[in-house]
């Protein structure tokens, strides 16, 4: 599997996110998700940036507003990989359910009709036609393991971290594309 | 894709010296987690390359209820005194002068996408640093920042840290002279040079292009050097007025002048001078007393000017003083594009505001520098991107950090400010205000920082949010705020007009954050004024603080007095009373809010400060150089294994010319690095006087030395075996140099 790989889910509305600040620092006490988290950043004075960081050892989970597009970023650093890019994508999933599940003043809802994936690792995964050409067909093949006919277009410049974007023209609600993964296996 | 690491791909593209260094720290970091580097000595060498802790690298950290531990995978292995491995830290990275290239922009927002939390931040010294990097990241974030000559040596700990300067520098129209290519010599010359390598603290310089500005900052630095000409038989001579012995900290002394006119060609040596003295003389025990400052306090400046000319008198002449003088011209600039004015418009929305506020005129007709600025120091890659086209498009090929944490483009035509800025709108970073009442620099405080006590970002974020909102007095408009996280002073807050430095209180048996109000200081005249705390202010209560203050400042002001004027006049008692009520905290179950800190919903603790890494760790010159030594015998075993014979016999002697010169360094200061010469000296001072001597085995570790030297190791043809032998000899060598270290500084066996 790719190494730094970054799965984006983006939410169905751009709300404030200052609320789940709080949250993440439940989570870390109540150590809520089964890996290390260490801390939480509030970025929010950085126009389209990373708005609300939880760093974890193995990833970083973001409140993302990349782009200008809010989303939840799942962005794995080190340590044990995710076996393929569906793995990674369950685990973002996890994530986007349990804010989803948050007693905030305006919840996060997350859409599952694009995905972002990102791989922030240029030296395995440079941003030129042949990454392109290896990524896209087999990020395809993996989605169509739980999408129907996904389109897989490539949106990342050379000089960005290689990102592609996966659309559907509908999409399953957030529990019935996990009940997916687990039929793929993944 | 055909490399398989960075170290593969950016072959050739490293200057080989900081190439060798890095893959050097790279295998200090392997035998560190192998435990065969101290930990000391592995912390300040990491520190030296400007690797630096981060809150919570201890293991644990308070969840607002109690102190929890972080289970990081690597277990007990540290990478300092209680320093966690795995833990994450923060990367500085020089920018000397704050000069930064469009081609380094792109390369440090490459490294903060991949080994950061996506943020760069530039600090009040004209750095870059990124926070939350791993510390086995480091090697190859080192080595892709050398590919663009950026280094990262030095940036901390007991070093001579960025050489700052001011970033108006070559287009000033109050400079005596651009200073860029003598604080680009210094910064060369100083780096890595072994009269710094025994400091007992950081060292700090700047430069400034005149006296009167607030630029560059001198008057707090260890070393400040202001531009000043004279006329010399009839011909006009560059030079400095050289100060020595300011400092911040939690006591700020003023520099005070050493000379009032150094020439140009004296500069590298004098201050080569001051280091030796400051390695001489600075206190390395009591880390609270070990700046510079401390010695020339307790010198005196003729005595400090006797020692220093006592130095300066023993140095071996070194040809990379003046060196650079021939070439002062290599560091201009040139514009990209002709002058040019401003067209009539329409030009953008909120153009006129910011023009107002973050446009000057240069020295040169036509064209004017233009403020970028940053919240909080902080940028995105995808900003940082669209600014370094900016500059390829509208400028040439470089910016400027500033010290207010911002960036600077330089030779900006004034028929390019609307399309400049409506680009820079365009991507978050079009707001006014830089260098006014709204721009407040902080430093890292709580967000990071092992020794902050309460949190400067947050304060200074509610600062900016609010003046934002409500912009206060026009007369206060070009006041500035500056807050630290704690009495250490890395926000400058004793210099600005409203300095704040993080408290803490106990109210009714709990902790509260609060902030000290420090007035009095000025910034004009390179800091020409440090203020003084009148009182602590709960920090929720900070922001309608400064309402109140900039009110009364407006409303009494006299004849255009600055605001420390004003406090001059009006009195510390004044000012006071005019916060006194805000002084007061609420009962808990009034309002809790008091209890935690901007920014941070846990209920507020000093249970997560530690001791920082700022003082780096003390290791003498000596152990430097014999963990060098002990790293070649290393790499000749590697070289052995890998049957490169010849290499492995040639590092071998390496290593023990390295440990040879190591120890006899501390007898003869001045001894070079010719091979003959450490021979014969370290055989004169220290094998003839029995220093290097074994009680059973007498000379005969010393003659593995002098046979390999006198046989001619390096051109010499070597089997195998003879490599082997001469590996083994290295061994034993390096072990008995310890052994002597050991004896000399009286450790217990």
């Amino acid at each position: 599997m790719l190494p730094k790989i970054q799965i984006k889910l983006f939410t169905t509305e751009d709300v404030p996110v200052e609320g789940y600040v709080p949250v993440f620092h439940r989570w870390i006490r109540e150590r809520v998700l089964n890996e290390l988290l260490i801390d939480v950043v509030d970025y929010s004075h950085v126009p389209d940036g990373p708005h609300v960081v939880v760093i974890g050892h193995e990833a970083d989970y973001v409140l993302d507003r990349g782009n200008g597009r809010l989303g939840l970023l799942y962005a794995h650093k080190r340590g044990p990989r995710p076996e393929n890019l569906l793995a990674a994508l369950r685990r973002t999933l996890e994530v986007a359910k349990r804010l989803e599940g948050e007693a905030v003043s305006e919840p996060l809802r997350f859409r599952t009709d694009r995905v972002l994936v990102r791989v922030a690792d240029r030296l395995a995964a440079p941003a030129d036609d042949a990454t392109y050409a290896r990524l896209i067909p087999a990020f395809r093949a993996e989605l169509e393991r739980i999408y129907e006919k996904p389109e897989v277009v490539r949106v990342g410049n050379a000089r960005e971290l290689v990102t592609v974007e996966a659309r559907v023209p509908t999409a399953p609600g957030l529990d019935e594309l996990l009940q997916r993964l687990n039929g793929a296996g993944a | 894709m055909t490399e398989s690491t960075w170290k593969q791909a950016l072959a050739g593209k490293i200057r080989e010296d900081w190439a060798r260094e890095i893959d050097i720290y790279e295998t200090q970091l392997e035998l560190r987690k192998k435990g065969k580097v101290e930990e000391k000595l592995f912390a300040e060498t990491r520190l030296r390359r400007g690797v630096y802790g981060q809150r919570y690298d201890n293991g644990q950290r308070h969840d607002g209820e109690k102190s929890q531990k972080l289970d990081y995978p690597s277990g007990e292995l540290t990478k300092g005194p209680e320093t966690m491995w795995d833990a994450p830290g923060m990367q500085r990275i020089k920018i000397p002068m704050g000069k930064l290239s469009a081609e380094q922009l792109d390369t440090l927002c490459e490294l903060a996408e991949e080994y950061s939390d996506q943020i760069l931040h530039v600090t009040t010294r004209q750095d870059i640093q990124l926070h939350f990097v791993h510390i086995e990241d480091t090697p190859d974030l080192m080595r892709r920042l050398a590919a663009v000559g950026l280094t990262t040596r030095e940036a901390c700990g007991n070093s001579v840290r960025n050489v700052t300067a001011c970033p108006l520098t070559g287009v000033c129209n109050e400079e005596a002279f651009d200073v860029t290519p003598y604080a680009n010599a210094m910064m060369f010359f100083m780096l890595g040079h072994e009269d710094t390598m025994s400091f007992g603290r950081k060292f700090k310089i700047a430069f400034s292009g005149c006296k009167d500005n607030p630029c560059a900052l001198t008057n707090f630095h260890d070393v400040g050097c202001i531009a000043a000409t004279r006329v010399v038989d009839g011909e006009v001579r560059r030079g400095f007025e050289y100060y020595v012995g300011g400092g911040l900290g939690a006591v700020p002394y003023m520099a005070q002048l050493l000379d009032e006119f150094v020439t140009e060609e004296e500069l590298l040596p004098l201050t080569q001078a001051v280091a030796r003295v400051f390695a001489r003389l600075g206190e390395k025990e009591n880390r609270s007393r070990a700046r510079f400052k401390f010695v020339v306090k307790k010198l005196g400046m003729d005595e400090l000017r006797r020692v220093v000319a006592e130095e300066r008198a023993k140095l071996r002449p070194d040809p990379r003083w003046t060196a650079f003088l021939s070439e002062l011209h290599a560091t201009d600039e040139k514009p990209l594009k002709p002058p040019s004015k401003l067209g009539p418009g329409p030009h953008p929305p909120g153009f006129d505001e910011w023009r107002r506020t973050n446009v000057r005129p240069q020295r040169q007709e036509g064209y004017v520098v233009a403020a970028v600025t940053l919240p909080l120091g902080d940028f995105t890659p995808v900003q940082g991107r669209a600014v370094a086209d900016m500059v390829r498009r509208y400028t040439g090929h470089y910016l400027r950090t500033t010290v207010d944490q911002n960036l600077l483009f330089r030779w900006v035509t004034e028929a390019d400010l609307p399309a400049l800025y409506a680009e820079l709108a365009a991507i978050g970073l079009g707001e006014p205000g830089a260098d006014t009442i709204g721009d407040v620099t902080a430093c890292p405080g709580t967000d990071t920082c092992k020794l902050g006590i309460s949190s400067s970002r947050g304060l200074a974020g509610e600062l900016r949010r609010r003046l934002a909102v409500q912009p206060g007095p026009a007369a206060a408009e070009g006041l500035h705020i500056k807050c630290s996280g704690c009495f250490n002073s890395c926000g400058q807050h004793h210099v600005a007009d409203l300095g704040f430095l993080g408290v803490s209180r106990n109210v009714n048996g709990r902790r509260v954050p609060h902030f000290q109000l420090v007035v009095g200081g000025e910034l004009r005249q390179n800091a020409a004024s440090y203020g003084l705390a009148i009182g602590a202010i709960p920090s929720k209560r900070v922001p309608d603080a400064v309402a109140r203050l900039t009110r009364a400042y407006a409303e009494r002001k006299q004849n255009g007095e600055t605001f420390k004027a004003f406090v001059d006049r009006v009195g510390k008692k004044e000012i006071k009373s005019l916060i006194e009520e805000l002084t007061q905290v609420p009962p808990y179950e009034q309002d809790p809010s008091f209890y935690s800190d901007w920014g941070d919903p846990r209920e507020y603790t000093i249970g997560d400060v530690t001791t920082g890494e700022c003082a780096g760790e003390i290791v003498p010159m000596v152990q430097f150089g014999l963990a060098d030594s002990e790293r070649e015998v290393f790499e000749a075993q590697v070289l052995l294994d890998e049957g490169k014979a010849q290499d492995a016999a040639r590092r071998a002697y390496s290593a023990m010319l390295k440990a040879a010169r190591a120890l006899t360094r501390e007898k003869n200061q001045n001894l070079g690095e010719d091979p003959a010469e450490i021979v014969e000296e370290f055989k004169q001072r220290l094998v003839e006087p029995k220093i290097f001597w074994d009680p059973f085995m007498g000379g005969k570790f010393a003659h593995f030395l002098f046979r390999a030297h006198e046989e001619g190791v390096s051109e010499k043809d070597h089997s195998k075996e003879s490599a082997h032998q001469l590996v083994e000899e290295a061994q034993l060598f390096v072990d008995a140099a310890h052994q002597v270290q050991a004896r000399l500084t009286s450790v217990p066996s």
